[in-house]
């Protein structure tokens, strides 16, 4: 505050923060003359002037919030008339060249001739060279018309000091003056010029008329005022401020999005791996309710079967009389034998059996041996069972030999030998014989019941039976059924060492059934008597002749 | 002039970073939502297994308490038989008594003379029971043991069991293949052959359980494959014929290739000792057939409807 009246700076502090227009209007007022004199100066033409001044108030309204403190504003006002001025000078000139190019081509009527430039361009130049606080000393002398006191409060010094600095800036703008052409030029000389150049007056309604358009030029501009004093005050940083400036701005957005989307992607992951760990468990989950359903119908079965033995049970003992059947067969750990029920009989093999050499870790192995042999001797087993004697024994093998010398005698008697090899044999091309014993099938039967009846006298008809269904396959082959079917014994030589051996059986429906069949190097003794004389002539008759 | 270049430059790159961060998020806000979803489908399928399982574990405990008080009253009854037991006597009756229902036969022979312990179910045949002398309750116990080892196993199988690829790359309604891959259990096996054994002497006593080996080894073979204690591709298959009729087998093939058994399996619309189903029931598999032992695997119906 200057006596009573506020700085440029209070005022453009108050019209920066408030908006208010009665300070824009009294620095509008206070720097008119300043602004519109140095406009015309450089442009020479007062409407084009009075544009100028009102783009650079429309101007110091924008950017009333970034002019730093301590600023001269006379000194920015003149600045940025000259800029303003030249800048507009240039499209004039740019225009005017267009224009001259069209009147040549006669589209465009001619203007008069521009005015010649006047001298105080030279001043105005020489003020932009000169250091600020000079500057602003000639500027608040001269433009503003302050006495040495005011200048002095304004610049913070003495009065004698503000003289004295104005006396020095006068001296040192006639330096660039005459730097500038101006042979002439003196500090006093300087000073009248300044005062001649400060006497020019803007017309006396532009004041008025700036102050409204610049106010409302800012108001547009208002919604981006924001953005006009950030881009204002960008400018008055250096290029690394403003770099840092705009990193730190920029960084904010970019920061909260990149925590944005690394928060959302660790809980992506999170949740990838809660769900990875939901399916294992999910999984398990399943197959456990599967497990635990199989292992209910388990139950349940065995329940209805538990209950099923249960109520037999019960039926048993309730429904017998002091001793139920079933009692009879209960295992008693001390005793030496079992009882079996003799319906079981012809289910079990009471041939017992002889146990193979096994490896460790395979399961035992063992062969099934004949309950009764084709010479009448009856298994251990089957012997205990029946309760056999040694007599019993003795007459029973005695029995089965006296049988078989029968049947072979049969046979022997009946047999004949043939070429005519079943194709089944696969002997064609081969030296082959069969020896064919045809079925007996009378002959054979009264051999068996003969046999049989003597079985039945010896051991009673109960273990006979057994005896008879445990010797079953021994009368098959051995036996040849007694004759029931007709037995084909057929040999092949199939080349030096080797020989074939086949054993069927045909039946009364001529069907052939392989009762095994053998080759290679057999011996001799494997086919029956009948043959051997032969095959023994086709191992001669194969070897080498001696030389 | 320069600041507004570098500030602008700032910003775009700003911006085009924000931008790329914001759809990055969007993105992994996304799949978070699919994520999210999947997990509470996955929870809630979770919850329904464990309920199943938990309704299971109830049903289970009721009908074990129901199951052990029918084997108290089997025992009962058992016992009750037991003290009607007659001790075998030879002496007067001689091995082959002629006005008797059995014969005497010394246990030595038992283990030789070879007898079926067990019908495909599981139960014990009547030549087991009258060979040995099986008690009801210990009947019971005999038939509960091969269950539970049955069980075992299969449940092991069914954890090792992988799925083999179907063979046929474009689904053919008249040519359909199950196949799994099965390890041979060869760790595992003997652990469940002693609980086994552990079982059945506790049962029936230790010599009939000697006994009861040989025959059980039968049993044991017909779920472990025939192709012993090796890796195996069991393969249930069935074919179309051009005629309509419909052929169904089950197939070993040894992991290595070196073998392969394959056998017909048959299906009836009646299960054993029952009377004959209605028209609409399925045909199924039954006791006896190969495919019965797989069950569990392969479950007991055709895979192409029969004519």
């Amino acid at each position: 505050m200057q006596d009573g009246h506020p700085t440029d700076e209070q005022l453009l502090q108050t019209y920066a923060t408030r908006r208010d227009e009665a300070a824009f209007a009294l620095l509008v007022q206070r720097h008119l003359n300043l602004v519109f004199g140095t406009a015309l100066r450089i442009l020479g033409d007062r409407t084009t002037a009075e544009e100028v001044t009102q783009n650079v108030f429309i101007s110091l309204a924008r950017k009333a919030a970034s002019i730093r403190p301590g600023t001269g504003l006379a000194g920015w006002l003149h600045r940025a008339a000259i800029l303003e001025a030249r800048l507009r000078q240039r499209t004039d000139l740019r225009r005017l060249s267009r224009e001259d190019h069209a009147a040549q081509l006669g589209t465009t009527m001619p203007t008069p001739e521009p005015p010649d430039p006047l001298p105080f361009e030279i001043l105005d130049d020489a003020l932009l060279e000169l250091p600020e606080k000079d500057r602003r000393t000639l500027f608040l002398r001269y433009f503003e018309n302050r006495p040495f006191r005011e200048i002095a409060n304004a610049l913070g010094i003495g009065e004698d000091a503000a003289q004295k600095r104005t006396s020095r800036a006068l001296d040192a703008l006639a330096g660039i003056l005459r730097r500038r052409g101006a042979a002439t030029a003196t500090g006093a000389l300087a000073a009248k010029t300044l005062e001649a150049a400060a006497l020019t007056a803007a017309p006396a309604q532009l004041a008025t008329s700036i102050t409204s358009v610049a106010l409302a030029a800012a108001g547009t501009a208002a919604s981006s005022s924001a953005l006009a004093i950030l881009v204002a005050k960008l400018m008055a940083l250096t290029n690394t401020q403003t770099a840092a400036v705009c990193v730190l701005l920029a960084a904010a957005p970019v920061g909260y999005q990149w925590h944005a989307a690394s928060t959302l992607q660790q809980a992506v992951a999170e949740s990838a791996r809660e769900l990875a760990s939901t399916t294992n468990t999910l999984a398990r989950a399943e197959a456990d309710a599967a497990a635990a359903s199989r292992r209910l119908d388990a139950t349940s079965t065995r329940l209805a079967e538990t209950r099923a033995l249960l109520r037999r049970a019960t039926d048993q003992i309730s429904t017998a009389a002091s001793t139920p059947e079933a009692s009879l067969y209960l295992w008693s750990e001390n005793a030496s034998h079992v009882r079996v029920p003799k319906w079981l009989a012809p289910a079990l093999r009471l041939s017992g059996s002889l146990p193979l050499p096994t490896s460790p870790g395979f399961k035992p192995q063992s062969q099934a041996l004949e309950a009764v042999d084709a010479t009448g001797s009856i298994s251990e087993p089957l012997t205990e069972a029946l309760g056999i004697t040694p007599g019993e024994a003795s007459a029973i093998r005695e029995a089965f030999a006296r049988t078989a010398a029968v049947l072979q005698q049969q046979v022997h008697s009946a047999a004949y030998l043939t070429n005519q090899i079943p194709a089944q044999f696969r002997a064609e091309g081969k030296p082959a014989v069969a020896l064919v014993t045809p079925a007996l099938p009378d002959r054979g039967n009264a051999i068996r019941d003969d046999l049989r009846q003597t079985l039945n006298q010896l051991l009673g008809t109960e273990r006979a039976n057994l005896v008879w269904q445990q010797a079953e396959s021994t009368f098959e082959h051995g036996f040849n059924q007694f004759g029931g079917v007709e037995r084909i014994e057929a040999a092949a030589f199939n080349g030096p060492g080797s020989l074939s051996l086949w054993n069927a059986a045909r039946d009364p429906d001529g069907k052939l059934t392989s009762w095994g069949n053998s080759g290679g190097n057999l011996s001799i003794d494997t086919f029956p008597v009948r043959l051997r004389p032969i095959v023994a002539g086709w191992l001669t008759n194969s070897q080498p002749q001696r030389p | 002039m320069t600041q507004i270049v570098i500030a602008c430059l700032v910003f775009v790159a700003a911006l085009a970073a924000t931008l790329h961060h914001r759809q990055t998020a969007r993105i992994a806000a996304t799949e978070l939502s699919r994520l999210q979803a999947e997990h509470a489908s996955a929870n809630s399928a979770l919850a329904a297994f464990q309920a199943r399982t938990a309704t299971s574990a109830k049903r289970q405990a009721e009908l074990s308490l129901d199951l052990s008080a029918a084997s108290a009253e089997l025992k009962a009854a058992s016992e009750a038989a037991l003290r009607a037991r007659t001790e075998p006597d030879l002496a007067t009756e001689g091995a082959w008594p002629t006005n008797k229902p059995y014969f005497y036969l010394p246990k030595r022979f038992l283990s030789q003379i070879g007898f079926t312990a067990l019908t495909p179910d599981g139960t014990p045949t009547p030549e087991a029971i009258a060979l040995l002398g099986l008690t009801p309750s210990e009947r019971d116990d005999l038939r509960n043991a091969w269950a539970d080892f049955r069980f075992d196993l299969q449940e092991l199988q069914i954890q090792s069991a992988e799925r083999m690829p179907d063979t046929n790359s474009v689904p053919d309604p008249n040519r359909r293949a199950i196949q799994f891959k099965l390890s041979s259990l060869t760790n595992q096996l003997p652990r469940l052959r002693e609980q086994l054994d552990a079982r059945l002497t506790e049962a029936v006593g230790s010599t009939r359980a000697q006994i009861l080996r040989s025959p059980l080894e039968n049993r044991i073979e017909d779920l472990t494959t025939p192709l012993g204690e090796r890796d195996c591709i069991v393969g249930y298959h069935a074919e179309r014929a051009v005629d309509g009729g419909v052929q169904h087998y089950l197939r070993f093939e040894a992991a290595d290739g070196s073998s392969m058994h394959q056998y017909a399996i048959g299906f009836t619309r009646t299960i054993t000792g029952e009377v004959p189903a209605a028209d609409n029931e399925p045909y199924r598999t039954s006791v006896g057939d190969p495919l019965w032992h797989y069950r569990h695997l392969f479950g007991d119906q055709p895979l192409i409807p029969l004519p």
